[in-house]
């Protein structure tokens, strides 16, 4: 079984200097706990790998149920002087949701578990 | 809507975060090099006609980072303007200190991005700022300031300012001042908590656009807050538009660094109540003993021309179109002359690069070229180039443009905090 993250989560990616970073939270706050699971920091450098140079690491915001990745060497040199049209690199939470996982039917999200 | 909230949000305060990095990059730009002048916020005349007579005729007190690379000029300015139109006794506290230039003429700090020294970054130093607090601000509160203009104020430092004023906080309360930062933290970006950068349908709705509020925050003197919008307006307030605030821009959430307080945003709660969203857990530890720089430097120009193709083939004959321009500059390009280059297919991987999904052949693409080089002469044969595909290169290609422009890089560095000097002048009208 797979889903995109984009049926289950949200995202905003945010930009300081080089340094890209994605907060990810669930639509339904029962799946947290899957997403901590299988969004893994292994599972996002291969979705990123083309665009960020450096170490990307994982936070957790757990009072509001959130995973926050950040990304070094991300954004081309940052946003003053980055070729990227996207300098800012906005929409690298649209690549986040893009993001597919595959998962075993003894493993659903909670919110899909009828 | 700054003017709206004003009028009819029953504020006391209105602050406003006008400067992202790139934003001061772009103010020193427009910094004349001779007199200095000219470098505050472009929304100055907006600001000093509209908005100042009706927080004078409120109470509201403005708080703004919009003194950009000249905090002085603007507040002179906004003193003029406001006795120029009628508005006697308002009296604007003008925040310096942010510019350390000296400091780093003459230290020559490492820069974080390099690791190494700001003299062998390869490009004059235009200008170097200090992120500076709320502390200079809760001094010109003090004094009595109608409106308090600076520089490179942190964000939430604008907010936590008022907040520390109203309830006499000291500035080593860690946990209130990580309150009031995560609050600063919820209204700096404005429209973001009420539902700008959030619709993505058919899994993200927000109904309509039309009549955006910027949020508001009563805070408590415990330092909890409850954020609401003006009522009668669109856009969403809700406690998922709130979490996607809460980790913009946002590294280590147990750390995040500001010059009042290390903050630790990661236990907040966020919970959906009649009147608003209640934000509670914010807390802190000690502030870091030295204070964010950031260094602009002159890195040259970057040189960008495009042209579309579309209809059957559009695909096959912008790569085909890619790879002419690719060999008109490879002369160039193996000068070392280009710092940085590419080509962009928009609509195929522009944004997304090589992690971009491989898609059905779209109708129409976008050919960019982009490159940044010191000289301006090499970045405008670069935006040539890519301007002169519609003319040598493959069939059918329109629309094209080309645009030279100056680049100030940003860089980051530390700095000890006896070394940066804030002071308060009061301006009178």
């Amino acid at each position: 079984m797979e889903l995109i993250l984009r049926e289950i989560a949200f995202a905003r990616a945010g930009d300081k200097g080089d340094t890209n970073n994605v907060n990810v939270a669930t639509y339904d706050e029962r799946d947290y706990e899957w997403l901590k699971r299988h969004l893994t920091i292994g599972v996002v450098e291969r979705q990123f790998h083309t665009e960020v140079h450096g170490p990307i690491k994982r936070y957790e915001f757990t009072g509001s149920k959130m995973l926050n990745f950040v990304m070094e060497r991300a954004l081309h040199g940052g946003v003053s002087r980055s070729l990227n049209l996207d300098a800012h690199g906005k929409s690298r939470a649209s690549l986040m949701l893009g993001i597919r996982i595959a998962y075993k039917a003894s493993d659903v999200p909670p919110s899909r578990d009828a | 809507m700054a003017l709206e909230m004003a009028d009819r949000g029953g504020i006391s305060y209105l602050c406003m975060d006008g400067l992202a990095e790139r934003t001061l990059s772009l103010a020193h730009q427009r910094r004349d090099m001779r007199t200095g002048e000219g470098s505050y916020d472009t929304r100055m005349p907006d600001i000093a006609s509209r908005l100042l007579p009706v927080a004078a005729e409120r109470g509201v007190r403005i708080i703004a980072n919009i003194g950009a690379a000249n905090p002085r000029a603007a507040g002179r300015y906004l003193a003029d303007e406001a006795s120029r139109i009628g508005l006697g006794g308002v009296s604007v506290g003008v925040i310096t200190g942010d510019d350390v230039s000296e400091y780093v003429r003459q230290n020559d700090p490492i820069v974080l991005e390099t690791g190494r020294k700001a003299s062998e970054l390869q490009g004059p130093v235009v200008a170097a700022n200090a992120y500076i607090g709320a502390e200079p601000i809760v001094e010109a509160l003090r004094l009595g300031a109608a409106v308090i203009v600076g520089g490179r104020i942190a964000d939430p430092s604008l907010y936590v300012a008022p907040i520390v004023h109203e309830f006499g906080w000291n500035f080593d309360d860690w946990t209130r001042l990580g309150a009031a930062t995560v609050i600063g933290h919820l209204l700096e970006c404005g429209t973001y908590a009420t539902g700008a950068s959030f619709a993505d349908p058919p899994y993200r709705v927000v109904e309509s656009f039309e009549h955006l509020s910027f949020p508001l925050a009563e805070v408590r003197p415990d330092g909890s807050a409850v954020l609401s919008k003006l009522s009668d307006t669109d856009g969403l307030l809700s406690v998922n538009t709130c979490k996607m605030q809460l980790g913009y821009e946002i590294h280590d959430p147990a750390r995040y660094f500001t010059p009042d307080v290390t903050a630790d945003f990661s236990r907040v709660q966020l919970t959906a109540m009649d009147g608003g969203i209640a934000v509670s857990g914010g807390a802190g530890t000690p502030r870091p003993s030295e204070l964010k720089g950031l260094l602009a430097i002159d890195e040259g120009f970057i040189g960008e021309g495009q042209v579309s193709f579309a209809g059957h083939g559009a695909l096959g004959r912008a790569r085909l179109g890619e790879q002419i321009v690719r060999g008109w500059l490879r002369p160039l390009l193996e000068s070392g002359a280009i710092d940085d280059f590419r080509v962009d297919l928009l609509g195929v991987n522009a944004i997304h690069g090589g992690s971009s999904e491989v898609r059905d052949e779209p109708y129409e693409v976008h050919v960019r070229v982009a490159g940044r080089a010191r000289d301006r002469k090499v970045a405008a044969a670069i935006a040539q180039a890519g301007w002169d595909l519609q003319i040598h290169g493959p069939a059918g290609g329109g629309g094209h443009r080309k645009e030279v422009r100056p680049v100030v890089a940003m860089y980051t560095f530390f700095i000890p905090r006896t070394a940066v000097q804030t002071s308060v002048e009061i301006v009178s009208t």
